[in-house]
């Protein structure tokens, strides 16, 4: 594959990457109205969680007499019913409260949650991950994950063995089938049109029998699994995982959520690919371009911004905001 | 016995008591007008018998419907108890077709499993093309055309069809009590005059089912209901026939202002 070629893979991957929480952001917004700015910490608790299961797991030499595609499974497994948990919380504790508030207050909580999510994550993986250098855990390095005998990192386990391009073509196959899924299940099935239904006329969803509150909570819950997914092809797309890595990627992913039109799901795919491949083409094309690759990609997103507020193919929602 | 009755119905905004002591009644096969000032505590008492204040701290009192408590239950509940309603501005998706608009009311009383979403047996397909059918038949009643616009978008109709799409998607679950609040806003007086006659004719089609509906056109509360109820300041202030309520000394005081009893 040549230069061209590996950054447009590159690019792929990373707008995978931010694609999926756009996609929680997005699903948060459409029921709620507001922004629940801990997403990108809810995934980066899901990549630590997998990294914290498989230490465990490995240890007990579970993985070991199991094929590969079946320890993937069991890690995301946990990891989805662990994000799933704090999606939930993340509910009941930081936007509940404030449903009859403006929308600044469930904001302010949830970033001060992705606060404490980070903290804890830190305060938990110290002790437990070995050469942590200032919160940093290299993903790739199967000694700093998980040492003992036949140590094998996250990358190598989930593409079996198999090469760097092998892994990076699982992970979009994996988002692909994500996002049919995702399609599937919003246009399809009762609780995916409830949920529409709440995100275009809550009072509407209200007076035709859809149980709000309890689509409301199945929103979270399938919000926190996405984003224990995204944190799982974070882990594996990049090289090294940080404590506070959420608050980037976070960000990253609201920005592709706007820029795509916050309550488009579409739109998410749109803004976390479009991010992807400035972020990346701006790295791989300009000399130096690792260097300022946050900037351009966010002075793209403030172009957006100001040109087409109600994003690619969103709605209008600068009234909400 | 009553179809919709309420004892003491009250409800309390830190202090501000929006709905007080309210008793009201509702027969079978009656249309009941809700007329009152603005702020007088109208929708605020149906968000409570809609079940929108729920299990609220600050509300008090009993709603009977068909002789079931059902204050402290949720929307969703309560629509399932047979109360169905619309709102004073439209609630559509605006970018949703005419006929998905219909359609939502008729998702949540399906019954059909995770398998039945995803393989789409014939069965299911037919269960929904049945409601789809029995939604236009009854859109037509009101208006023929909407049923050849089915597939234009909600935000291309206009306001009086929009409103006639609504009415008609509380029908579809078939309620015993159906909720109106202002129907008739927004529109010219002919329209007002042709949703009249509609209003009329869905009480025809609802039988052994009521209506309450609320209106500040007194043209309206003069030809549909059978009577009405007068709120002031939260708290009811009359009850009769449209002849009683325009002659009543409290209602011409708190309502009418000064007796202007054309108004």
């Amino acid at each position: 594959m040549g230069r061209f070629g590996n950054l447009l893979l590159s690019a792929i991957l990373c707008g995978c990457t931010y694609t999926l929480v756009a996609i929680g952001y997005c699903l948060f917004f459409g029921v709620l109205d507001v922004v629940v700015f801990c997403c990108g910490d809810i995934a980066i608790f899901g990549a630590f969680s997998i990294i914290g299961a498989f230490t465990i797991i490995w240890s007990a030499g579970i993985f070991q007499a199991v094929p590969a595609i079946v320890a993937v499974l069991i890690l995301l497994v946990v990891a989805s019913i662990l994000c799933a948990a704090l999606g939930l919380i993340t509910y009941r504790v930081s936007v509940k409260p404030f449903e009859k508030s403006s929308a600044l207050m469930p904001l302010l909580s949830t970033i001060a949650l992705g606060v404490v999510i980070k903290e804890v994550l830190g305060l938990i993986f110290q002790p437990v991950v070995n050469n942590i250098a200032k919160g940093v855990v290299r993903v790739d390095d199967p000694k700093t994950v998980v040492g003992g005998r036949n140590p094998q990192s996250m990358p190598q386990l989930i593409a079996a063995g198999g090469s760097t391009l092998t892994r990076n073509l699982i992970i979009i196959i994996v988002v692909a089938l994500i996002l049919l899924a995702l399609f599937f299940f919003l246009n399809k099935t009762k609780l995916g049109l409830s949920m529409q239904a709440i995100s275009q006329n809550k009072e509407l969803a209200l007076m035709t029998g859809v149980n709000v509150k309890s689509c409301i909570r199945w929103t979270f819950i399938i919000g926190g699994v996405l984003l224990a997914i995204g944190g799982f092809l974070l882990g594996n797309y990049q090289t090294i995982l940080r404590f506070d890595g959420g608050t980037m990627y976070g960000t990253k992913g609201f920005a592709a959520a706007v820029v795509g039109g916050l309550k488009s799901t579409w739109g998410a795919v749109i803004g976390g690919m479009l991010l992807g491949f400035v972020e990346v083409f701006t790295a791989g094309l300009i000399p130096g371009g690792t260097k300022f690759q946050n900037v351009i990609a966010f002075i793209v997103v403030i172009i957006f911004i100001v040109f087409k507020p109600e994003g690619i193919i969103g709605e209008k929602v600068a009234e909400k905001v | 016995m009553a179809l919709l009755e309420t004892k003491d119905i009250s409800i309390n905004f830190g202090g501000l008591w929006a709905v007080k002591d309210v008793d009201f009644t509702v027969e079978a096969n009656k249309i009941v007008g809700l007329i009152g000032p603005n702020g007088s505590g109208k929708t605020t008492f149906l968000n409570i018998i809609s079940g929108i204040y729920g299990s609220f701290k600050g509300t008090s009192g009993e709603v009977y419907l068909d002789g079931e408590q059902i204050r402290g239950l949720k929307p969703y509940e309560v629509y399932k108890k047979g109360m169905s309603r619309t709102y004073q501005s439209s609630r559509l998706c605006w970018e949703q077709s005419v006929a998905d608009n219909l359609l939502v009311g008729c998702y949540t009383h399906q019954d059909y499993s995770l398998f039945d979403s995803i393989f789409r047996p014939k069965m299911v397909n037919n269960k929904i093309y049945d409601e789809l059918d029995r939604a236009l038949d009854l859109l037509s009643t009101f208006n023929p055309s909407l049923v050849d616009r089915r597939y234009d978008l909600a935000k291309n109709i206009p306001h009086i069809d929009r409103r006639r799409i609504e009415i008609t998607r509380a029908l579809l679950s078939n309620p015993k009590l159906l909720l109106l609040d202002e129907p008739t806003a927004g529109l010219n007086d002919e329209e007002t005059m042709t949703m009249m006659d509609e209003i009329r004719m869905v009480k025809e089609k609802m039988k052994g089912s009521a209506v309450i509906i609320i209106e500040h056109d007194m043209q309206v509360m003069e030809k549909v209901p059978d009577s009405i109820v007068v709120f002031n300041a939260g708290e009811k202030i009359a009850e009769g026939t449209y002849q009683e309520i325009i002659n009543d000394q409290d209602v011409i005081d708190a309502y009418i202002g000064g007796g202007d009893e054309d108004e």
